[in-house]
């Protein structure tokens, strides 16, 4: 047999891609528009109508998704929290991806003892369980909801800064970085104009993996009850909410883990994908 | 190779004096642990009382100092709601812990390495892909709501498994596969990507042209070379293991570290929650230096190389 040549994966979108990146959009598109009507504290609570279920499970259409155990509407709680849920997760995927590279960067410009202490942090970052560290901190600082994002935004930091590093590493010996040295550019100009566009399709990839995981994380902390505090919900909180009343309501649990499931399930369809498309190098 | 195991030996103290450090301006730095663990209308005489009992009324570098060379001598402090030791609060809840993730490890390992290994075999057919689309589905699903799940189908509706308590293997089953799916959806992609990748190997169409079977052909010559790559991701899910853990262990009211760990958090008991991020960054960093040092013991290459 003559040697086969293993054939490029096709350049065509598989269609799940699409619909995974519709609902992202659809989901985006609802939080924004529904922030201009509905905030967190404007949700009236019914108490004769408490524990309603959603529409085709015995419910009415005052109240398509059915009420809690307050008698509030479950669309209108569903519609903040996944605001709450989808800022948490966007900013704090970014704050972790700039930080993140400005370390690696930084660690692999100076070569020598600050490479070494900052890869050393890196090491230990990536040995530990995030959630541990996470928890530790939120409990002891209270719970805010800037700091709440901040913490979060601390997840995943080690990888972009490996990442970045490592990437760096190599383009500052390129010929491009040499030439702007040498006609006199200064190292912000660089690592920031030069280098940074240059590494940056992997460092989208490794945001796209990230961005469901922070997600994740929120929601888990939110869960137990010691992130997103109320009268601010999220995703995480209702779940938790939800979960006291398993046996009598199960809607006010699974409605939102439904809808967090399908944006996780979604957010790593698009992450798979953006990685075959950008990333050279295929990783597993 | 003495060279290389001193070196990794360094860096492992290096990275647990690094987290004890950490740890302990972390969670001081952030809150007056008085003003968090008592009420904040709290007489000024009781802080002080309190602050004494637990030494807070020293400066910062001499309570660290005190703090390592308690911690030298295996005194982790006092658990501030009832005074007990908090290596033995800690430590009477490990078993329970280590049952369930131990169990948990083995559901992933054989999930992973069965469903891996079909959809390699079956590469690009509709199993294939109905196993990979079942496998991103497994990590999505967030583990407590996984749980919430499992307990509303079997536990309330069909009333088969037990939704809370460690009392016997039923009570195991449920908890086990929270933990485990999405360890073992994440190796059944990975051993399905390395079985794929070492299919190709020259030594794999050797083997073939020498007219073995099939059956010889996998499981003596890719299976081989997938399995090391795969080992290493095993050792990277620990980590996951553990937080997977917290989680849900306080959905199904698992009596172990993980449910200590929330519980010790919510009511801001400062020695109990230090000693968890030891105990956990102690077992990690371990765990990473065993695997460090297998495979410099196994890879002459990577003993002499220096960082990955």
């Amino acid at each position: 047999m003559f040697e086969t040549q293993t054939v490029p994966r096709p350049a065509k979108t598989p269609r799940i891609v699409f619909c995974a990146l519709a609902f992202l959009a659809g989901l985006f598109v609802v939080a924004l528009l529904s922030s201009f009507f509905v905030g967190p504290s404007d949700i009236p609570s019914d108490l004769r109508a408490r524990l309603e279920p959603p529409l085709f499970f015995g419910g009415s259409w005052a109240h398509p998704l059915g009420t809690d155990e307050l008698g509030r509407d479950m669309l209108m709680r569903l519609l903040v929290s996944i605001r709450t849920s989808l800022l948490v997760a966007t900013l704090g995927t970014l704050i972790g991806a700039v930080l993140g590279t400005a370390v690696g960067m930084v660690a692999a410009s100076y070569s020598g003892i600050v490479d070494d202490a900052l890869m050393t942090l890196v090491d230990v970052q990536a040995s530990l369980p995030f959630i541990i560290i996470a928890l530790a901190v939120i409990a002891f600082a209270g719970p805010g909801f800037w700091l709440f994002i901040l913490v979060v935004g601390l997840y995943g930091w080690e990888r972009y800064a490996r990442i970045a590093r490592s990437l760096t590493l190599s383009a500052q010996e390129s010929g491009y970085a040499r030439a702007t040295a040498h006609l006199g550019g200064g190292s912000f100009r660089i690592y920031v104009r030069h280098i940074l566009p240059n590494i940056a399709s992997a460092l989208l990839v490794a945001l796209t993996v990230n961005f469901p995981e922070t997600m994740l994380l929120e929601t888990s902390l939110s869960f137990l009850g010691l992130g997103v505090q109320p009268p601010d919900t999220s995703l995480g909180t209702m779940i938790g909410d939800g979960r006291t009343y398993l046996v009598t309501a199960w809607w006010i649990a699974v409605v939102p883990g439904v809808v967090l499931s399908l944006s996780a399930l979604s957010a790593s369809l698009v992450g798979d994908w953006c990685r075959d498309v950008l990333d050279p190098v295929k990783s597993p | 190779m003495i060279l290389f195991a001193t070196g990794k030996l360094v860096r492992a103290a290096l990275a647990l004096w690094l987290v004890a450090t950490l740890s302990f301006f972390a969670l001081r730095m952030a809150g007056d642990p008085a003003m968090a663990f008592l009420p904040p209308d709290a007489p000024a005489v009781q802080v002080e009382q309190f602050k004494k009992k637990w030494n807070l009324d020293q400066p910062l570098p001499s309570q660290y100092a005190a703090y390592l060379v308690n911690i030298a001598q295996g005194d982790f402090g006092r658990s501030f709601s009832d005074g007990r030791p908090a290596s033995k609060v800690v430590g009477e809840r490990i078993p329970k812990t280590l049952l369930l993730l131990g169990a948990s490890f083995a559901f992933i390992v054989v999930f992973g390495l069965t469903l891996g290994s079909l959809a390699a075999l079956a590469h690009n057919t509709f199993l294939d892909r109905a196993i990979m689309l079942i496998t991103v589905m497994g990590y999505s699903i967030p583990n407590f709501f996984l749980g919430l799940l499992l307990i509303l189908t079997f536990a309330v509706q069909f009333r088969w498994l037990p939704s809370s308590g460690s009392d016997g293997w039923q009570a195991l089953v449920l908890p086990v596969i929270t933990i485990g799916t999405t360890g073992g959806a994440v190796v059944a992609r990975f051993v399905r990507a390395a079985i794929l990748d070492a299919k190709t190997g020259p030594h794999v169409r050797a083997a073939r042209s020498r007219g073995l079977a099939e059956r010889t052909v996998f499981l003596g010559h890719i299976a081989p070379n997938a399995a090391l790559p795969t080992a290493t991701v095993l050792g990277l899910l620990l980590g996951g293991l553990v937080a997977g853990g917290v989680v849900t262990e306080t959905v199904f009211a698992w009596p172990g570290v993980g449910r200590l760990t929330v519980t010790a958090v919510a009511e801001r008991n400062l020695a109990v929650v230090q000693t968890i991020v030891l105990l956990v960054a102690a077992s990690m960093i371990t765990a990473n230096l065993a695997v460090d040092l297998l495979y410099g013991w196994l890879d002459p290459r990577v003993r002499q190389g220096g960082r990955r």
